[in-house]
């Protein structure tokens, strides 16, 4: 809206601030003035009349008012007393109590009097009459308000709020989230934040910002597979993450997805591992699943899936899941025995199937199975294995080790499809 | 002196290279706010960024013929019931205060939905910090000395001044504008002011009971200002050479 400077000065016999102090008056207590320019010999304001004032301040001569109480100066208004006024009470330690501050009694009167209102005072409690071209004045807050934005907050001075010192409330949401996080970037894969609206999806918007954003999307390999396209043109190795909302069918959920272009399935596997006991999630396991190369389970749920390079965590379940908390196990005083073993299985043969065999026959004293070797011919593949043994009671000697052993070898070999590779 | 049997080392030759990975910027602003706000109390709240009309709009003391509910502010969906993409985090207010009892000390980050056309200074979606205090107490100076401290400490800047402008929303009374003084230059920050007893009501306290603060502020603005950032947009590209500077 546009407001002649002229049109106010028309009103006061003083003579008004200059233009650009003026427009900065009402800017900071009235309505916004972003823009002073001048125009034959005048000077136009340009406000920005907040909804709320839309109805008098010009009209009904609320600038003026305005500009009367914040220059504390009388104006020329010549409008018929309004045909009714709402009467608001207020006690005067209410103004203080909301705003912190104690303004003197005689300036709240003769900021609400300058304003067109009419206000007489019984006890500590204010009457005030409100004109009808203010119908945004209709509680006691607004007239704190009033008073609050003519006295100036430049005036009133911060103070720490006094209170209890407790602790808030820990959020287990967003702390699992930022575990993920330094887990993610630790791992050398950086943060990316991909748009929410896409081209297909179960939620369509009603008011699209664009032709091929009119879903909420419901994966964010989407958005991941497209960083990698994009990041293709500048880096070779492109690891990135994201943690965001996607909106299936069923409602939103809170999704953790990472890919890795030069990455394969047991790399996404390794750091799927590394990430879900960094978060305390036990006894997850991996299974083969129809459409993607594998499905994560725990909890008697499925949780995630992984893809070749792109792995995608429901982070609802896993923060259900997941568990801070970290009990101890006593490092063994006593040395270790390592013993190699290579297997040759056929192809389609799976390792878990042979651990099963070598930990079921083992028992306690191994401590530890580590796969240092995939080897694949045409007719078969042999599986290496280093197998760690140790006893947190005492030193083992090498035939308690030899024994466990010879008990692996039989077993193994009970099976004719697996042969020990010697 | 040098030991003559030692080996060759060539210290001026380049390392071997490593690759960290990056937090996205927005994600540093706000686990930097969390920390600051946190250290004073405020507990972290988060909820859904589909949203009904209820929480997002209704509850917040917004009428039903507002412009902001329009279609051409507010993300609607096709559905039965009014959903829509919320357009701010103070929904997550009205839901922390139907569940728990004040006083109340939270903070609200999380993602937001405008419709806008989109420019160097405009995003469809964006990130927003809500705050809100409530206590017996809780005054609009208090509100002046919480969000010049957090500046203060978000920019690692003791000498950031701020202002406060009359200004409207229908959330708060009196509601004002929040200017920060940044390096000798006012900057447009936050919006703020006194929770509108109409919410208090609706929420069940008394308002002359209970009283308190909310304020709002664009993380992307934070973040933006704080790394000289000229473009919202490159916080949603995906772009590597941009992410890899954090």
């Amino acid at each position: 809206m546009k407001i002649n400077y002229s049109w106010i000065q028309k009103h006061f016999d003083e003579k008004l601030p200059a233009p650009e102090k003026l427009a900065e008056l009402l800017t900071m207590h009235s309505q916004e003035v972003e823009s002073v320019e001048p125009k034959n010999g005048d000077y136009e304001l340009n406000v920005k009349i907040l909804p709320n004032r839309s109805y008098d301040y010009v009209d009904y001569l609320g600038v003026i008012r305005d500009t009367a109480a914040i220059l504390k100066l009388d104006a020329k208004i010549s409008l018929p007393e309004p045909e009714k006024r709402e009467i608001i009470f207020i006690k005067e330690s209410d103004i203080e109590k909301i705003l912190g501050v104690k303004i003197p009694e005689k300036e709240i009167m003769d900021i609400l009097n300058r304003l067109g209102m009419e206000i007489s005072k019984k006890e500590d409690i204010f009457s005030v009459g409100v004109p009808s071209e203010r119908p945004d004045l209709k509680i006691k807050e607004d007239i704190v308000e009033e008073v609050a934005r003519i006295y100036g907050y430049e005036k009133i001075e911060e103070k720490t709020p006094e209170g209890l010192l407790v602790p808030p409330k820990r959020n287990d949401s967003l702390f699992f989230v930022s575990i993920t996080r330094k887990i993610m970037v630790g791992l050398g894969f950086s943060e990316v934040y991909n748009y929410s609206f896409v081209k297909t999806g179960d939620w369509e918007l009603q008011n699209p910002p664009s032709k091929d954003k009119k879903f909420l999307r419901t994966n964010l390999a989407e958005g991941l597979g497209a960083n990698v396209k994009e990041n293709g043109k500048y880096f070779k190795n492109i690891k990135v993450f994201e943690l965001g909302k996607i909106f299936p069918k069923s409602g939103e959920r809170l999704v953790f997805g990472a890919i890795n272009n030069k990455a394969d399935f047991y790399e996404m596997k390794g750091i799927a591992d590394e990430l879900l006991n960094g978060l305390g999630v036990d006894d997850f396991y991996y299974k083969d699943h129809d459409s993607r190369v594998a499905e994560v389970q725990a909890g008697g749920k499925t949780i995630g899936h992984i893809d070749d390079n792109y792995f995608e965590f429901d982070f609802d379940e896993l923060v259900k899941l997941a568990d801070e908390s970290v009990g101890y196990e006593p490092i063994s005083k006593y040395p270790a025995i390592v013993r190699d073993i290579a297997i040759f299985v056929p192809l389609n043969e799976k390792v878990e199937n042979v651990l099963d065999v070598i930990e079921n026959t083992a028992e306690k004293l191994l401590v530890e199975t580590d796969l240092f070797d995939i080897y694949e011919n045409e007719e078969r593949k042999s599986l290496a294995f280093h197998l760690i043994f140790q006893s947190p009671g005492k030193t083992l000697t090498d035939e308690e080790a030899n024994a466990i052993m010879q008990k692996i070898f039989e077993t193994i070999e009970a099976n004719d499809d697996w042969e020990i590779r010697r | 002196m040098a030991d003559k049997s030692k080996k060759f080392i060539d210290v001026t030759a380049p390392g071997k290279k490593m690759e960290r990975g990056h937090l996205h910027p927005l994600t540093q602003a706000m686990d930097k706010a969390g920390d600051v706000f946190q250290s004073m109390g405020f507990e972290v709240a988060d909820g859904p960024e589909l949203e009904t009309e209820y929480y997002n709009f209704d509850a917040l003391n917004i009428p039903a013929d507002h412009p902001v509910r329009a279609m051409q502010d507010t993300f609607w969906i096709k559905s039965k019931e009014k959903f829509l993409l919320r357009t701010h985090t103070s929904s997550v207010q009205i839901r922390y205060m139907e569940s728990n009892q004040p006083p109340f000390r939270i903070i609200s980050p999380g993602r937001v939905f405008r419709m806008e056309a989109t420019d160097a200074t405009h995003e469809t979606q964006f990130y927003q910090i809500e705050g809100l205090m409530v206590d017996r107490k809780t005054n609009l100076a208090n509100l002046k000395a919480i969000i010049k401290i957090f500046l203060q400490r978000f920019f690692g800047d003791e000498n950031i001044d701020i202002r406060f402008r009359a200004s409207y929303f229908p959330f708060v009374v009196p509601g004002v504008e929040v200017d920060m003084k940044f390096k000798g230059k006012w900057l447009e920050i936050a919006g703020a002011g006194m929770v509108h007893p109409k919410i208090l009501d609706k929420m069940k306290l008394n308002p002359n009971e209970w009283q308190g603060f909310a304020f709002g502020m664009s993380v992307d603005r934070l973040a933006m200002i704080k790394h000289k950032i000229d473009d919202i947009r490159l916080f949603y590209s995906g772009d590597l050479r941009f992410l890899r500077q954090f």
